[in-house]
């Protein structure tokens, strides 16, 4: 299921990809599996068709999808990440400041911690 | 039974349905909606919802009794040919009761949710029976023209187009092939937008709930709404193409039966009737057992309310849905800010006026 808040402070497009690579880095979705087409996930989200078509671009841009023109969106077999300058880094700043945040709007430290280990047990059995 | 007499009964059938109709929608509509307004869901069943329920009901029986009994005073009278203005007049004072009523509840409105939800897997949304199901009525409007087509010699040179009172022919026409082929014609013409309907039902249409029960009930109704449209695009095809072959038939079988144009108003009503069982939405369906793990429950429809004009019409230039779920009444509607919506709209309706102009200007050349 992949949801999205028209409200939120993160573009549409990225919670879109954000969801779909969440999907797929969970295996929900295998190699030559078609995502639905770019039309029929705009009307489901009630955005516009190009808010979709930039998400499937950024995704096909890291690997995980084959676009083809008039034949939709399918999964590719991602083996590893394309080469990029940055590091981890990419992903430990925002995290550290996700972290930060949610402890300043008052979530309990012991129940942030609860969420992350079960993040992390998820993530050991393959899952998310 | 005289077709004069069909036509009465209809008529006086459709201002008692419309009435029935309008008293129990406010209740079939999904809870966070009443009177087209998004509102908390427990609303409608607070004192406050309660008393404009009440409001609009002794509105809906103050108009009523007036329209019905000039529907009644006009269909017993040979004035009847007036009696759908009288319907009209009908459907208009429904309208100004229904909005008076809407905004009474318009300070209660409350902002629809921000989320959506869409499922990435497998999309179970097709025609029910397929696109070999949808094509059939064509199919048969096609097997009834190569049938005429065929035996177009055994076609009277002369065709008889209307019986009087008295049941005796008073209208005729010579054979061409405007004559023969025009209830098919008519019929494909009809079936084109309703073709269209039934595509956007499963195409076209953003679900509230992408999954779980509640999306079972929404799926369900669709499905329902798609079979009852099928069912009048078959009867559709058989009447009209029964009409088109009558010159081929007995002279005691061509006169077609009144009682056989009321089937489809039955389908109608019948199809009415089982939706509204439903609730708009399949909101009235009974739950399932399991939980509802699969979907948050948002307030509204995901529409906003300033896109609903008068809260009747949807107009939203960024959905790209084409059709969404009615907020007053059952079934769906377009979003008129899309150009199929009036390729939908207007298709019939300019079908019906070249239709007519062409009988029209056929009968004055004769």
């Amino acid at each position: 299921m992949l949801r999205i808040d028209l409200a939120s402070n993160v573009a549409v497009y990225e919670q879109i990809a954000n969801g779909l690579r969440a999907e797929l880095v969970a295996g929900h979705f295998g190699p030559g599996d078609k995502l639905p087409t770019v039309r029929a996930l705009a009307i489901d989200l009630g955005v516009h068709h190009n808010t979709v078509a930039q998400a499937y671009r950024q995704l096909a841009d890291e690997g995980w999808l084959e676009l083809k023109r008039h034949r939709g969106a399918t999964v590719r077999e991602r083996h590893h990440a394309p080469n990029r300058s940055e590091g981890p880094e990419r992903f430990t700043r925002p995290l550290r400041e996700l972290l930060a945040k949610a402890l300043a709007e008052g979530l309990p430290r012991k129940r942030l911690i609860r969420e992350l280990m079960d993040s992390v047990h998820r993530l050991k059995e393959g899952g998310l | 039974m005289s077709p004069t007499l069909v036509v009465r009964v209809i008529l006086l059938a459709l201002g008692t349905l419309s009435a029935i109709a309008h008293w129990f929608l406010p209740r079939l509509t999904r809870p966070d909606l009443y009177f087209a307004v998004t509102v908390a869901p427990e609303f409608r069943d607070s004192s406050e919802g309660r008393f404009i329920l009440r409001r609009y009901r002794r509105g809906l029986i103050g108009v009523s009794a007036l329209t019905l009994t000039l529907l009644g005073a006009l269909v017993v009278t040979p004035a009847f040919p007036l009696a759908p203005l009288a319907l009209l007049l009908q459907l208009g004072a429904y309208f100004a009761v229904y909005y008076r009523a809407r905004r009474l509840v318009l300070p209660h409105a409350l902002a629809p949710t921000t989320i959506r939800e869409a499922r990435v897997g497998t999309r179970n949304r097709k025609i029910p029976g397929g696109w070999v199901t949808a094509s059939g009525p064509f199919a048969l409007l096609v097997a009834c023209a190569s049938y005429l087509g065929t035996h177009w010699q055994q076609i009277p040179a002369r065709l008889v187009l209307h019986w009087g009172a008295h049941g005796q022919p008073d209208r005729w026409a010579a054979r061409s092939l405007g004559t023969v082929f025009l209830p098919v014609l008519v019929a494909a013409v009809i079936l084109l937008p309703l073709t269209l309907i039934l595509y956007g039902m499963a195409h076209w249409l953003r679900p509230i709930y992408a999954g779980g029960p509640q999306g079972e009930r929404e799926s369900r109704f669709r499905r329902t709404a798609s079979t009852v449209l099928l069912v009048m695009e078959y009867w559709i095809a058989v009447l009209f193409s029964g009409l088109a072959i009558r010159p081929l038939l007995p002279a005691s079988l061509q006169r077609p039966p009144a009682a056989i144009f009321m089937v489809a108003g039955l389908i109608a009503i019948a199809g009415t009737a089982v939706l509204m069982r439903l609730g708009q939405g399949g909101n009235r369906v009974p739950s399932p057992q399991r939980p509802d793990s699969d979907s948050t429950r948002p307030v509204g429809d995901r529409t906003e309310d300033r896109f609903w004009k008068l809260g009747v019409f949807y107009f939203n230039r960024n959905d790209p849905s084409v059709m969404v779920e009615r907020r007053f009444g059952i079934g769906y509607t377009v979003n008129f800010a899309h150009p199929i919506a009036w390729i939908i709209i207007l298709l019939p309706v300019l079908a019906l006026i070249a239709v007519t102009t062409t009988i029209t200007v056929r009968h004055t050349m004769r």
